[in-house]
């Protein structure tokens, strides 16, 4: 028997610390404006856009496709939804388990506990996804004429579904704290390769992979598949009994689904099965005589060491920068052989070039923007402990940026061959030496920006950057990509010698260097300054 | 310099609420001084200022000399913090938290190898040096922290709650440690609650309420202080006030009358 009641003071006091977190700050109450505005803004440009007749027609005329496609839509929309609920749980809303173990103290009976916690957790994913995917989605599929009883069963059937995934995604973001740090890793690496792989493919036009897709397609859409279910309502009126037969099999999925996951975690969590290993590590002495001690001193060698320690030991970080690189690599080589063989066309050479440009831009700007940020929200507290030693607080920074440095090499290393090979030699020197120089840039400017504007008592150290230091770091990104495109430019439309422009960012680089001396400077006096009320 | 610490009229205002008034405080070298206050009272922030992670509003503090605003890096050279909340890395183990330590104080752990271990033992930690602090319970957190602030030999400790996290075992053990540490000359200066510990560690004690310095004095002279001649605890609720008797009987007496 389900007790409304519990739910009511569950959601009663989740609306009430919303709304308490939205009042706490101005910029908050600012930022939820914006994005009501915004949402209008977007249903009225969804509006307009399916208004139109043009659009109409050829949403008609893709009826069939439209439901064809449906499940393998909905297998995204639902994969979505289980990572959201997952990361609700293991980063934007942690410490899940005090309030679990809280209301597990009170007079209320465990299941419904367990209940409201997934329930909760999965409405805040399928608000997200409601306000992100439903204007567009009722907007084409009345566009395509299906009838406003299927669009609208439909849409139920799609909440359902959301709020089914991601109730699983929040159950194995608490079954998640059970893993130990290897196994997070070894969790994480495949997936992040596979991602990284199925992105630069799709990315890449590859036809093998547009042919497995096809393939899953067929498979999803056959009537056994849940996900043909889910779209059943799309189907009213070809077969009207059977199809309502399906959509009432969605339903009975869902909810013994939700049910199955919600008894299942209670099991599990009262019989103490959740909870995080021991794990040891091997002490091992570490001689002072390694290359970082040598060339920046013991204390920047020490704190480097911790950087990479942390870095390497939070699996999500380590996965994330892996997607990014097996993206970066895929999609290098699918761009680069247009300029070899044979003469390709001087609109292809320059899309080709301006592309590699592009992609090594982006990654030499990346790294300090995922690095500096990151490690520095993830001290906290400990910011207590460093800024309490005897140390230059520029070297906590200086620290950071050598992590971030040697993400850069290992762009630059695997660019080298990329370069050579693929490009003429004079272009891959330009490249190199332009990848060289924003990333010294870019280090010295993500540095200052990262202490300057980072929420040291963020939950989530990779969301810890305040609006101004996002839209700087955004600003960084932009100018990087335009000046690349212009470099490509110059370069094809032989509008600088080659020579010239080496020299040029020869003598950039000395600058560069410098400015990032000057910045780092600057952001550890600055963090010397921060007082500990802004971390404790 | 026979001045560990030296607090001199330190006030810091948090936007517009003085949390600290123009303090000022001596701490001799092989001292133990005991700061007690109730909740709130600024023993927080005046530890906060001396470690250097508060800046004073006014005044200032130094160490063996130094000015903590001033020349930080040789004034932090010479003191041990022990927060009340262990600042150790999560991610990292006891051992890699305590290596940091050493290459932030610059010295070379392989000499201070044995003592290190010995500390260990102390504390009941040898086993839990090799694992990750995020499996560590409070008590070994702060036990660790304690590790971190005497490794490097600091030659003015500073332990915010003193017995905050501790068993009575790593307690007994922490207080003869700083009796031997006071031998060499080593000074410390801690806050507790516990006004027993207080009585029985320290030479001298402070009293602080509402930012304010409002007694100063050895256990000795409480004696002579006190109406009845008796107690710390009663000089304490003198200074800053006891329970609130008349409210508690009135509470007590509204939950009979609810049963």
């Amino acid at each position: 028997m389900v007790r409304f009641g519990m739910y009511k003071i569950v959601f009663k006091y989740e609306i009430k610390s919303f709304l308490r977190y939205i009042r706490e700050k101005n910029s908050r109450i600012a930022g939820l404006i914006i994005g009501i505005i915004l949402i209008i803004l977007y249903i009225v440009f969804v509006y307009t856009i399916f208004s139109m007749p043009i659009v109409r027609e050829l949403l008609r005329e893709a009826k069939q496709m439209i439901m064809e496609a449906m499940p393998t839509f909905l297998l995204m929309i639902f994969l979505f939804a289980l990572s959201g609920g997952f990361s609700i749980v293991t980063s934007v809303r942690k410490n899940q388990r005090a309030k679990i173990n809280l209301f597990l103290n009170s007079p209320m009976s465990p299941n419904d506990v367990f209940r409201a916690f997934l329930l909760v957790n999965s409405l805040i994913v399928v608000l997200f996804m409601m306000i992100l995917a439903y204007p567009a989605l009722i907007g084409i599929l009345l566009a395509a004429s299906f009838s406003v009883l299927s669009v609208f069963l439909f849409c139920m059937s799609l909440l359902l579904g959301v709020l089914t995934f991601a109730s699983i995604g929040a159950s194995l973001g608490i079954f998640y704290v059970r893993l130990t740090r290897k196994q997070r890793l070894a969790l994480w690496l495949p997936i992040a390769i596979l991602g990284g792989y199925i992105y630069g493919a799709v990315y890449s036009f590859d036809p093998n992979i547009i042919n497995i897709f096809q393939e899953i397609s067929a498979f999803l859409s056959h009537i056994a598949s849940p996900l043909r279910w889910y779209s059943s309502p799309l189907h009213l009126g070809v077969g009207d009994i059977s199809e309502l037969l399906l959509f009432a099999l969605s339903v009975v999925f869902s909810v013994s689904l939700m049910e199955g996951v919600s008894s299942l975690l209670r099991r599990k969590y009262m019989a103490g099965f959740i909870k995080t290993p021991e794990e040891r590590i091997k002490i091992k002495y570490v001689s002072k005589k390694s290359l970082t001690y040598r060339l920046f001193g013991q204390e920047v060698g020490g704190l480097f060491r911790k950087e990479l320690r942390m870095v390497s030991r939070e699996p999500a970080l380590v996965s994330s920068i892996l997607f990014v690189y097996i993206v970066y690599i895929l999609l290098l080589l699918n761009f680069a052989p247009g300029t070899l063989g044979g003469a390709p066309s001087e609109e292809l050479q320059l899309a080709n070039i301006n592309l590699i440009f592009i992609f090594a831009s982006i990654m030499s700007v990346v790294p300090p923007m995922i690095i500096i940020p990151t490690t520095l929200a993830m001290e906290k507290q400990n910011l207590a402990l460093l800024l309490s030693s005897p140390i230059d607080p520029t070297k906590i920074v200086r620290a950071k940026a050598l992590m971030s440095d040697i993400l850069v090499a290992i762009t630059i290393t695997l660019l080298t061959p990329i370069c050579v090979f693929m490009l003429p030699l004079h272009i891959a020197v330009v490249v190199i030496l332009y990848v060289a120089v924003l990333s010294l840039l870019s280090t010295g400017l993500v540095s200052y920006i990262a202490v300057r504007w980072t929420d040291f008592k963020a939950e989530n150290p990779r969301k810890a950057l305040k609006t101004t230091g996002g839209i700087l770091s955004s600003a960084i990104m932009i100018v990087s990509i335009i000046t690349s495109s212009f470099i490509s430019i110059f370069l094809v439309f032989g509008l600088v010698s080659v020579m010239h422009l080496v020299v040029i960012e020869l003598v950039a680089i000395l600058i560069s260097y410098t400015i990032r001396r000057k910045l780092i400077r600057a952001a550890g006096k600055y963090l010397g300054e921060i007082e500990a009320t802004e971390y404790l | 310099m026979s001045e560990a610490i030296f607090f001199d009229k330190v006030t810091k205002n948090y936007n517009g609420t003085t949390a600290v008034r123009n303090f000022t405080m001596r701490v001799r070298r092989g001292e133990i001084v005991a700061l007690l206050g109730p909740n709130g009272s600024g023993k927080t922030t005046l530890m906060r200022i001396a470690v250097g992670i508060l800046r004073p509003t006014e005044g200032d503090v130094y160490i063996f000399g130094h000015s903590i605003t001033r020349e930080p890096i040789q004034a932090k050279r010479c003191l041990g913090y022990v927060p009340e909340d262990a600042y150790v890395y999560d991610s990292l183990s006891g051992f890699e938290n305590i290596n940091l330590i050493a290459d932030l104080w610059r010295m070379n752990l392989k000499e201070h190898e044995d003592e290190l271990m010995r500390l260990a033992q102390i504390l009941e930690m040898g086993q839990a040096l090799d694992q990750l602090v995020s499996t560590y319970s409070a008590g070994m957190r702060r036990k660790l922290a304690l590790m971190m602030a005497l490794i490097h030999n600091p030659k003015l400790l500073i332990i915010d709650e003193i017995t905050a996290n501790l068993d009575p075992k790593g307690l007994a053990s922490l207080e003869i440690i700083l009796a031997g540490l006071k031998k060499e000359g080593v000074a410390t200066l801690f806050s507790t609650h516990i006004l027993e510990v207080a009585e029985v560690l320290a030479d001298r004690i402070v009293i602080i309420h509402k930012g304010r310095k409002i007694w100063e004095g050895a256990p000795e002279d409480i004696k002579t202080e006190t109406a009845e001649g008796g107690k710390l605890r009663d000089l304490y609720f003198e200074l800053t006030g006891g329970p609130e008797y008349e409210m508690i009987i009135e509470f007590l007496r509204m939950r009979e009358k609810i049963g």
